[in-house]
This record gives C-alpha cells, structure tokens and sequence, in this order.
C-alpha cells in the first residue's frame, strides 16, 4: 500500500525515477552514447566524421564497461575463495 | 569540411559558452558543432535528474534541509572549538555558571527551545575552513563537477534548496548515484567545451 501511496505521487524531476531499479546498468548505454557525441563533436575539425568516430568511441566506452564489470566479478571469485 | 569561422574575441566566446553550453561556438559561426554539444549537455543534464530527483544537486555551504551552515566558534578553557551547525544562536548567552551556558538557535519552522552549552561562544556564526583545503575539496569534488555546468546547475541548485525545505529526502538509491553520474560528466564536458571554444575562437587550435 505504501508502495502504491508513492508511486500516485511520484512526480518526474522531483522525485528519484520511478521504477528500473534493476535494471540500472541499462542507463550507462545512452551516458556512453551522449559522452561520445559530445566529445568526438569537439574533438574532430571536419564534423562529417564524428558520427563514425562516436559510434566506435560508444564501443569501447561499452566493451569497456564489460571488461572491467568481468574483471570485478573475477576478483570477487577470487575473494570470496 | 569545417565551417568558416568568424572573427570573435576569445574572452567573449568563453564567457558565452560558460553562460549557455556551447554558446562559444554559434558565435564563431559553428553552429552545427554548438547545436550538437547544446543538446549533448542538456540532455545528460536532463536525464540526471530525471533519474535521480532535483535532491541529486549539491549545493555547498547549505545543509540536507536547505539551510545554510555556519561554524560556531567556543572557548573551551584556554583551546578554541570550532562547531559546524546550520542552527545559528539568535541571543545572546545567558550565563548560568560553571562555565555552563544557555543559549536559544534559530529552528525552521518553530520557535527556538533554550539549550545549555559547557563552553563560550567566543564569535557569531561564520564561514571558516574546518578540514584542509586538500580535504575538502576531495570530499566536493563531485559538487565543483556539478558546478561547472555553470547556469543550468544556480537553477536546479535553488530548486534542490527549495524541495529541501519541503522536507523531499535525497534518494541514495543506485539510479540515484547513476543520475549523479549524468551531472558530473556534463559539467566535465562543458568544461572541455569552454576550454576548446577559447581555442578556436584564439586560433590555438589550427596551430596544433
């Protein structure tokens, strides 16, 4: 009921968003796709490049979070023994 | 092909583009380039919030409930103490002997209860330093990130203030820490941006 009673007066900006608490890891996508944008935008003199330049820097943005998201999970094993 | 440029003082392109997220480059003619990064920065602006809830932006010098914080400075026998505190003392102490103190703090909302204190209040409430400088601006770095997004962040920063007052608790929830996570790489990137307009619109960066 509580929960109910929250999310009647959930409002968007105010409060935290409501909802896709486990799926937050799905929100660093479009962080890495505006990061990439932005920066490729700034960083290339001829701007025909920089949707090319981005997509690939979204790439390794994601391949990027994966590889350290394995390695994080491997040194858990690791610890945990 | 790059777009012609126009003839802008540097210090006039920076100030613009610290005043709208690059501002700097409509005025010196890249306008596609200042329409992308415009829209880059808002958005990640936006979806911060959006995320994490107007609470998400820090604002330094005032408390989880929207007040300002002051340090309060005692003597206490010959050492000094310095007390943080957004409750400021509103009368002057009124001695009860040994060294024991009554004083009245302003409270939001209500009227001030009389509270005992062992030492003296030796100064008004003010603004001092209480860790290193090192120490504080590592415990804010992610408030200067929040900072640089310059005009976007004085707005949402008085309404962070004002849901505070309204008693709106802050989310420390994952999506919240992934919302913070939004505010500081836009204000890192207006940052780049205002360093890189600066270089255009000097020339800098055809000399690389």
């Amino acid at each position: 009921m509580i929960l109910t009673l929250l999310q009647q007066s959930y409002r968007p900006f105010v409060h935290p968003l409501w909802g896709g608490w486990d799926y937050w890891y799905l929100f660093l996508l479009p962080l890495a796709l505006l990061v990439s944008v932005v920066y490729k935008s700034v960083r290339v003199d001829d701007l025909s490049l920089m949707p090319r330049q981005a997509m690939r820097a979204c790439g390794k943005f994601i391949g990027s979070f994966i590889l350290i998201a394995i390695a994080l999970w491997v040194l858990m094993l690791f610890l945990e023994g | 092909m790059a777009a012609p440029r126009r003839k802008i003082s540097p210090a006039l392109a920076t100030i613009a583009s610290i005043l709208v997220p690059g501002g700097g480059y409509f005025l010196i003619g890249e306008r596609q380039r200042g329409g992308i990064v415009l829209i880059g920065i808002l958005l990640l602006f936006v979806i911060g919030i959006l995320l994490a809830g107007i609470r998400v932006v820090t604002v330094p010098g005032f408390d989880d409930d929207g007040y300002r914080t002051f340090v309060e400075i005692y003597r206490d026998g010959s050492a000094y103490r310095a007390v943080k505190t957004s409750r400021p003392v509103i009368a002057p102490p009124r001695p009860l002997g040994r060294g024991r103190w009554e004083i009245q703090r302003w409270q939001p909302g209500a009227e001030p209860k009389p509270e005992q204190v062992s030492y003296e209040l030796v100064r008004g409430p003010r603004w001092i330093m209480l860790d290193s400088p090192i120490k504080a601006i590592g415990e804010n770095v992610s408030v200067l990130a929040h900072v640089l997004n310059g005009p976007m962040y004085i707005g949402s920063a008085v309404a962070s203030i004002v849901a505070a007052r309204e008693q709106l608790p802050k989310s420390y929830s994952r999506l919240a820490d992934i919302g913070s996570l939004y505010l500081v790489v836009s204000g890192m990137l207006n940052l780049l941006v205002i360093a890189d307009t600066y270089s255009r619109a000097s020339g800098l960066e055809q000399r690389r």
